[in-house]
């Protein structure tokens, strides 16, 4: 073996301008590896820092209540969301509430009114909204062919009822108009008894209210507003206040019940605290928070980014082992004198075997830390080359170590892999010759 | 064919009827060694002749460990090496077999150094006494001034002197040329010889030398002819010597 590292060494040293072709060649397949892969960290930690930056948040949090709540614990809750998150404007916590088993007699085709036997704070059928409306994502309310305020179910919120997602549903809502505010407290209690006849009444009283509507379709008492924290979490909370107005509407208790946070890292423990608070005024546990997503709206383009980007690298680093696998061996053919001399002088087939797999080893390993150091160097030159957020200027970048250590470990194996087959060829040609 | 017995007690190369045979593309055998036999005892030179394609090189190759025999018996150091593994005979040629080639054969990303140090190298000479030794050989061949000399920038007179510090460096007790002096001018080929010589007779080796060229031969002490697989003296130094 030692005397192979010996020959190996004497190889790369006196083969440099031959090494050097092979070693642009890897440079270019583990070095695409190597940046592609921080690049997908340089673009996650920008996004990271864009979350904290711009909506106030790294991470996302949610926590199931242990029990489902009853209608009156989650306006209890929702009343102390409001003033907690009043109080505490930096906290960003929600309140989302399981509606499905109240719509689930309600998602029968576009039959007619009559399935919604359960919301009878509705008022009219269910019907198909137009593509344009289905291609809304978020929540919106429109004024529907009777006039009367509609809520509209947005796409991912019509997955998570079970609604047929290209059959969105839209939602005539027969709700108390402003200048009835008497009918309106009907249909609230209504709503909060789950009486449904009484309700029904309710709607009816709504329904003759509707002109009204038709002029002041965003005054809808039973949709609670939100403050700060829409602005701030609006995708999040769009969703909530879907399944809170729901909720309202339909007047029955959701079959479960969870919080979620956002906060920045060192934060998280205070607004864990206050969404166990807003639990605790409703007399509910809370259980133990999970960490759900750091960066909710741009992790699809992460994932984008870091899967075509691995795609990309491995299909590079296999272009690069096979073309240096193909030199150096053709390479190896070359150099067929040089070996014969070297079996004269007492090399064995083993040896030079092992001396070539050596060759390509080193001059992989040497390509690796090239590669690992220009990144470094890259990454502290210019911390934002490598983030593919544009919206975000990456002003410092610690490369992970868990890339390197990866690169690395690649490294060894390309090499290994594109030393074994100029050394397989070596030890039949020494054999032939 | 034995060339009789030398005075000294243990021959460095005792082949005893060696054949080989090698079967032609047309269907045919062609024998080119036939109960050839060899002694040859240090201090000793023996040149081999005969006409091309008769099968000197293979008698080489045989001698040097490369080319396994049909038959015949071969003791090097008085040792048995007929039926050695590829990995004991490399063993045997990093330590005791020293070649010489007519074109050289040196490697060429190498200087003259690191020709020489690779032999040393694979000899399994230690680390630190490597480049020293290689600088003692490169200095016996008279090439102490073109130590860091790649071989390109080197003539062929030089060349072949680096081919033979490298054959030298080991210190082998055997040391096979094949035609040692056939790329060179009368002059360098008459510095080659001496330098070989001298090795014979420094380190107590035995040579073995191809050639065609009659002057080379003389130059041994012995002269064999390789005819019909078997090999025939033309001229034994030692016997006339004896008879005298």
């Amino acid at each position: 073996m030692r005397r192979a590292v010996t020959l190996a060494g004497q190889e790369v040293r006196g083969n440099w301008r031959r090494n050097l072709v092979k070693g642009v060649i890897l440079f270019g397949a583990i070095g695409t590896q190597l940046f592609t892969s921080l690049a997908a960290a340089a673009s996650e930690e920008a996004v990271t820092t864009y979350g904290a930056a711009v909506f106030g948040y790294e991470q996302t949090f949610r926590a199931d209540l242990e029990t489902p709540p009853s209608l009156a614990q989650l306006q209890t809750m929702d009343a102390t969301l409001d003033s907690e998150t009043t109080a505490h404007p930096g906290a960003v916590v929600v309140l989302q509430a399981d509606v499905s088993a109240g719509l689930t007699s309600s998602q029968a085709p576009v039959a007619g009114p009559a399935t919604a036997t359960s919301l009878t704070s509705f008022h009219g059928p269910w019907a198909e909204i137009s593509a344009t409306t289905a291609a809304s994502t978020s929540f919106a309310e429109v004024d529907g062919p009777t006039a009367l305020p509609r809520l509209v179910v947005s796409g991912p919120m019509a997955d998570r009822l079970g609604v047929t997602p290209t059959r969105l549903v839209t939602v005539s809502v027969a709700a108390t108009a402003p200048s009835t505010a008497e009918s309106g407290d009907a249909a609230a209690d209504a709503s909060e008894s789950g009486d449904v006849a009484d309700a029904a009444e309710s709607g009816d009283a709504a329904a003759d209210a509707s002109d009204a509507w038709a002029q002041s379709p965003r005054a809808l008492p039973d949709i609670p507003a939100h403050r700060g924290p829409v602005e701030r979490n609006k995708a999040l909370v769009n969703d909530v206040l879907a399944s809170r107005s729901l909720l309202h509407l339909i007047g029955a208790a959701p079959e479960s019940a969870s919080i979620y946070w956002r906060c920045r890292a060192p934060e998280c423990t205070d607004v864990a605290g206050i969404a166990a608070t807003i639990a605790r005024t409703a007399g509910l546990s809370l259980a133990a928070g999970n960490r759900v997503d750091s960066h909710d709206e741009l992790t699809p383009v992460l994932r984008q980014q870091r899967e075509q980007g691995a795609l990309f690298a491995w299909v590079a680093l296999g272009l690069g082992a096979v073309a240096v696998a193909v030199v150096a061996t053709a390479m190896v053919e070359v150099r067929t004198p040089e070996l014969v001399t070297l079996r004269t002088l007492g090399a064995t087939r083993s040896t030079l075997f092992a001396a070539a797999l050596l060759e390509g080893l080193v001059v992989a390993v040497v390509v690796g830390i090239v590669s690992m150091a220009a990144s470094l160097a890259l990454a502290r030159l210019d911390p934002d080359l490598l983030n593919h957020i544009d919206a975000v200027e990456l002003t410092r970048f610690r490369p992970p170590l868990a890339v390197y250590l990866r690169t690395g470990a690649l490294t060894v194996l390309v090499g290994l892999l594109t030393g074994l087959l100029p050394a397989l060829r070596a030890y039949r040609l020494v054999r032939a010759n | 064919m034995s060339s009789g017995p030398e005075w000294h007690g243990g021959f460095v190369i005792d082949a005893v009827g060696l054949a080989k045979s090698f079967r032609a593309r047309g269907g045919g055998v062609t024998e080119l060694l036939s109960d050839a036999s060899l002694q040859v005892a240090p201090w000793t030179s023996v040149a081999v002749m005969g006409r091309s394609g008769v099968g000197k090189s293979t008698l080489l190759r045989a001698l040097g460990l490369f080319q396994p025999l049909d038959a015949g018996s071969y003791r090097l150091l008085g040792s048995d090496v007929s039926g050695l593994s590829e990995r004991a005979c490399s063993a045997l040629r990093a330590k005791h077999i020293g070649f010489v080639f007519q074109e050289f054969r040196l490697l060429p990303h190498l200087t003259a150094t690191g020709n020489v140090e690779t032999a040393a190298a694979i000899a399994g000479m230690p680390v630190r006494t490597r480049r020293r030794e290689a600088h003692r050989a490169l200095e016996l061949v008279g090439l102490s001034h073109r130590l860091r000399a790649s071989p390109r920038t080197l003539s062929g007179g030089e060349q072949q002197r680096v081919a033979l510090a490298r054959a030298l460096v080991k210190r082998p007790s055997l040391i096979l040329a094949d035609e040692p002096t056939g790329a060179l001018d009368d002059t360098t080929a008459a510095a080659v010889l001496e330098i070989l010589r001298d090795a014979v007779a420094v380190s107590a080796a035995a040579l073995v030398v191809v050639t065609h060229d009659p002057v080379v031969a003389q130059a041994c002490d012995r002269q064999l002819r390789l005819h019909d697989g078997q090999l025939v003296p033309l001229l034994d130094h030692t016997v006339v010597g004896s008879t005298a």
